[in-house]
């Protein structure tokens, strides 16, 4: 068996301070950078991406555990994304879908 | 067909080889099946992201009309909250890799406390809505535009799904501690902790987005 590389307590503590400052920015973005409301969500989602990131790479070991963990966490994300795609083209054409026919 | 005279040996990390009685010991697949569990746990909330999406888009203007009415200052403190309480688990449990029982047992009932607060934070929340008449099939919501009734209907559906993620995991880090003393989870063998820190993490990053979504977007008006 070869050495596994593990989470040290100073990498936890690092990213620890990086989710604060990630947490602190989504809850002041509105007040001190206001955007409409398309770039409020871009930049909303974009930092819970990157906090869901270094949740799952460091807090839930990812980065350290076998490729097949990783696999699973990507087939659910993949799935959910198909799930979200299909979904959008219902909420975005259905006022259109008669029109569509005629 | 009959397997008792066969031996089956399997090998430990070291090489050595074992014959196989009743083997229980492997944490691979025990974390391996957690992850499955966490995958169903993902769609169960992804499915209600989901709902909440298409929603949001066909009742854009309600949404941030209710969104905005939420106290944005009670989600924040509780965000935070969450933050701090997966740091005290994530830090017991490497504490507890590391030997320190004590240190990791004192972490895991602060984590306790911390889920604590948030669900005294929420129940407060809560119950601002409900003295404002806002909750379920209300009459003073039910009177009001479509896009709000679902807007708090999925507030009150996902934040009290999330809550009783919570208050699961409450009794899993009690549930934790008792293996701990009685010897079940030891510091050569615990993934039963690291599982049920996995989980508490599932349960924050659930919380990473549903704070931006229902508190946060009511601002971008």
């Amino acid at each position: 068996m070869t050495h596994h590389e593990t989470l040290t307590e100073s990498m936890f503590i690092k990213v620890f301070f990086a989710l604060i400052a990630l947490t602190t920015l989504t809850f002041l973005q509105p007040y001190f950078m206001h955007q409409d409301l398309s770039n409020t969500i871009a930049i909303q989602m974009f930092i819970a991406v990157i906090k869901t990131f270094l949740i799952g790479a460091y807090y839930m070991h990812l980065k350290y555990e076998q490729p097949l963990f990783r696999w699973v966490v990507l087939i659910a994300v993949i799935t959910l994304t198909i799930f979200f795609v299909i979904t959008s083209f219902d909420a975005i054409y259905r006022n259109d879908i008669n029109d569509f026919f005629t | 067909m009959d397997h008792s005279s066969e031996i089956e040996i399997i090998y430990d990390k070291q090489g050595n080889p074992h014959e196989v009685i009743d083997f229980n010991d492997d944490d691979e697949g025990s974390k391996l099946g957690f992850w499955f569990f966490l995958f169903t746990e993902l769609m169960l909330f992804g499915g209600m992201f989901l709902v909440f999406t298409f929603y949001f888009y066909r009742y854009t203007d309600n949404f941030l009309e209710a969104s905005a009415t939420l106290n944005i200052v009670l989600g924040g403190i509780n965000t935070f909250i969450l933050l701090i309480s997966t740091y005290f688990m994530g830090m017991g449990l490497i504490n507890f890799k590391n030997g320190e029982v004590s240190k990791a047992k004192v972490k895991i009932v602060l984590t306790i406390v911390f889920s604590i607060i948030f669900l005294t934070v929420k129940y407060f929340e809560w119950m601002a809505e409900i003295h404002h008449g806002i909750y379920p099939d209300s009459e003073i919501l039910n009177a009001k535009e479509h896009g709000i009734i679902l807007f708090f209907g999925l507030y009150f559906t996902m934040t009290g799904l999330h809550g009783v993620h919570i208050i699961i995991g409450i009794a899993l880090m009690v549930w934790v501690i008792l293996l701990m003393n009685r010897g079940t989870i030891t510091t050569k063998k615990y993934v039963i902790f690291e599982n049920v820190a996995l989980y508490w993490d599932l349960v924050h990053m659930v919380w990473v987005f549903l704070f931006p979504l229902f508190y946060i977007t009511g601002l971008g008006r």
